[in-house]
């Protein structure tokens, strides 16, 4: 089983350092240092909201709203803060009270998928649009663009600087440390830690994993705590990154799919783990290096969803095949 | 102390009651007032608060009522289908709407119409049943103008790119239009690197613009044309290392551009003021109530709408506002 998943993985590796060099050799400057930053600080955000979708799809459930549940929790936070004045408040303490909301909202959509019995997708498009309509009717609807000085400086804090062949130069910003750490908490306790192991037992079956001694309930509670942490996380470094703070950022709320086809594009063909770390992290970057870099190659923007969605197709079919071909022990059993 | 208060609040009291006085009088001079409903996409976001202080403003200066209404904060057809109805019902004189799809909304306004109601719609092009639909310009001209800003900004040469905030938005496909158009007409040396970019949020437009720099080194300014644009590609200029030397222009807001006016990296950009093409819309709607002429050259008597061009049932001001550091308190918004 974990053998196939490393495969699994492999293959989606090969395809992303194979469409690396084909757009390398259009543009070498997309093999340089300075491509890798800007890759980094694209890949930044999606990577963490994409990690809070992967939590929910292990436990076997679809969740709409964990953008949106970020954006809330930092807009709410920033609007606070700048509203009273607090401009000098230290950045740790802006992370704990959008972690704090974020858990709370999750929670709510614990208490529909998991008390109420409510289908996740259709529970979760619920949370999401009543929080759409309570953060315009409770916080505020204007957008802040004077953020506390703290998350300003994470923002605009940068590890290294790297330069194209034309002199331009990128940075890599340290938030994408922030990044890299949750992937690396979130592959420890999924793979090594017995909670871990309990969330994929869910998402296998979750009667299978009653009978076998596991607190369903209360294990998705603890899924849900970590969705709420992650989206508040995110949330708080989109807008450090961004400088500024939407209550409807449309470049997270309404990207929810884009999360959800990196956990699938990572999982690969083979469903029986329902999302997994290294897998999501390859996906994230797939797609981020794609769209990121089609201008680079002089791809017209017409066109630039099109060859999006082919190489996503390319991309399943490839990992299929691969399953398929060289591993044809189908019915493996599942751990 | 005690007697000036006493004073000053009598001195009040008077001016107060002569203000009303005068107020009666006004209304019994002019005979009717009336009401408008005011129908924007949605309301309780800044774009349409603002428009809604151009309403108080004509509300204040000729006695008539204007109110707002619509879906709150999220633009929707249906409930603004509804507040529009809602307006019918209570017997308003004149509807002003900017309808977020304006073909779903001809049938309620086509009834408003049937009511004796005068309508006026805004960013609506091609509407039929309107009386009048009022534009703040004529697409290709303002897109003309924001190369005008560019090319300054530039010194006349080098390359550009314009960035829209959709491929599929038709305004922003005509501004880009008219934006080329007077390159190439007016200013032989500047040149377009690529074709048009996208940039629907101001991260989209971040990345967007970072990619555009680190892939055409010969970049030498930006056209954003929607207000999240500037903000963004300001962001990658700077990152770039590239402040005063990329110029960045196109359609903003002062709260979003603020940091960027302030340090230089966005030296001017444009916009319309949704308060003036507010209460164009008013004063354009009671001329119709009152039957004046509408013709070519009408005066609204609002900056920007003083010599406004007529054709079939469109009306096109030049309503742009420049935005630099000198008058950036005045659209604080």
């Amino acid at each position: 089983m974990k053998k196939i998943l490393k495969n699994s993985q492999f293959a989606l590796f090969i395809l992303l350092v194979a469409t690396i060099l084909v757009f390398g050799v259009v543009n070498p400057d997309i093999l340089s240092v300075a491509s890798l930053f800007s890759l980094a600080r694209t890949c930044a955000v999606p990577a963490i909201f994409a990690l809070a979708i992967m939590v929910v799809m292990v436990i076997g459930e679809l969740d709409m709203s964990f953008c949106m549940i970020g954006a809330f929790a930092s807009y709410s936070t920033m609007f606070l803060l700048t509203k009273n004045g607090y401009l000098d408040v230290p950045v740790i303490f802006i992370f704990v009270m959008a972690i704090m909301i974020g858990i709370i909202l999750q929670l709510l959509n614990w208490v529909l998928i998991d008390r109420l019995h409510l289908k996740s997708f259709i529970a979760t498009l619920g949370t999401q649009s009543f929080l759409k309509g309570a953060i315009l009717a409770f916080v505020s609807s204007s957008y802040i663009y004077s953020l506390p000085k703290s998350a300003v400086s994470l923002g605009t804090t940068y590890m290294a600087t790297a330069k194209y062949s034309s002199g331009v130069e990128t940075q890599l910003p340290a938030a994408i440390l922030m990044t890299l750490g949750m992937y690396l908490i979130m592959y420890i306790l999924l793979e090594y830690t017995n909670l871990g192991r309990k969330l994929y037992a869910i998402g296998g079956d979750a009667d299978a994993a009653k009978r076998a001694g596991i607190d369903v309930s209360r294990t998705r509670l603890y899924a849900f705590i970590i969705v709420g942490i992650i989206c508040g996380i995110g949330g708080v470094v989109h807008n450090c990154l961004g400088r500024c703070s939407l209550p409807m950022p449309t470049d997270l709320v309404g990207q929810e799919l884009n999360g959800i086809a990196a956990v699938v594009l990572g999982r690969g063909a083979f469903q029986r783990a329902k999302g997994t770390v290294i897998g999501t992290l390859l996906g994230v970057l797939l797609l981020q290096f794609i769209s990121n870099n089609l201008i680079m190659i002089g791809v017209p923007s017409y066109y630039q969803n099109f060859v999006t969605g082919i190489i996503i197709f390319v991309g399943l079919v490839f990992q299929m095949r691969k399953h398929g071909g060289l591993f044809p022990k189908k019915g493996a059993s599942a751990s | 102390m005690r007697k000036f208060l006493k004073r000053s609040l009598a001195t009040t009291m008077v001016l107060s009651l002569a203000a009303s006085a005068s107020l009666s009088v006004n209304a019994a001079a002019e005979e009717t007032t009336y009401t408008i409903a005011n129908a924007p996409k949605c309301i309780g976001i800044s774009w349409w608060d603002r428009m809604d202080s151009g309403n108080r403003r004509f509300a204040e200066a000729t006695g008539n009522t204007v109110y707002q209404s619509g879906p709150t904060g999220d633009a929707d057809t249906a409930v603004q289908i509804a507040s529009i109805e809602d307006a019918i019902a209570s017997g308003v004189d004149a509807i002003n709407v900017i309808p977020y799809d304006p073909v779903s909304c001809e049938t309620t306004l086509a009834k408003a119409r049937d009511n004796g109601i005068v309508v006026i719609s805004h960013e609506a092009e091609g509407m039929e049943n309107v009386d009048y639909d009022l534009e703040a310009f004529v697409n290709q001209e303002y897109g003309a103008h924001m190369m005008d800003l560019l090319a300054e900004q530039m010194g006349e040469k080098g390359g550009y790119v314009i960035m829209v905030g959709g491929l599929t938005s038709a305004s922003h496909q005509q501004w880009a239009e008219g934006a080329i158009a007077r390159q190439e007409e007016a200013y032989p040396d500047m040149f377009q690197v690529c074709d048009l970019v996208e940039g629907s949020s101001q991260e989209a437009a971040y990345n967007t613009a970072k990619e555009v720099i680190a892939t055409y080194p010969e970049i030498g300014g930006f056209i954003g044309c929607d207000t999240n644009d500037p903000p963004g590609i300001a962001m990658a200029v700077e990152e770039a290392g590239k402040a005063g030397e990329i110029a960045v222009t196109g359609t903003c807001l002062v709260s979003q551009a603020r940091d960027y006016l302030n340090n230089g990296t966005i030296k001017k950009f444009t916009f319309w003021d949704p308060a003036d093409a507010g209460e164009a819309m008013c004063s354009l709607a009671v001329k119709v109530l009152k039957g004046d002429p509408i013709e070519d050259g009408v005066d609204l008597g609002v900056a920007g709408y003083e010599k406004c061009t007529v054709k079939d049932n469109t009306i096109y001001g030049a309503a742009w506002v420049d935005v630099t550091t000198d008058n950036m308190s005045d659209y604080d918004f």
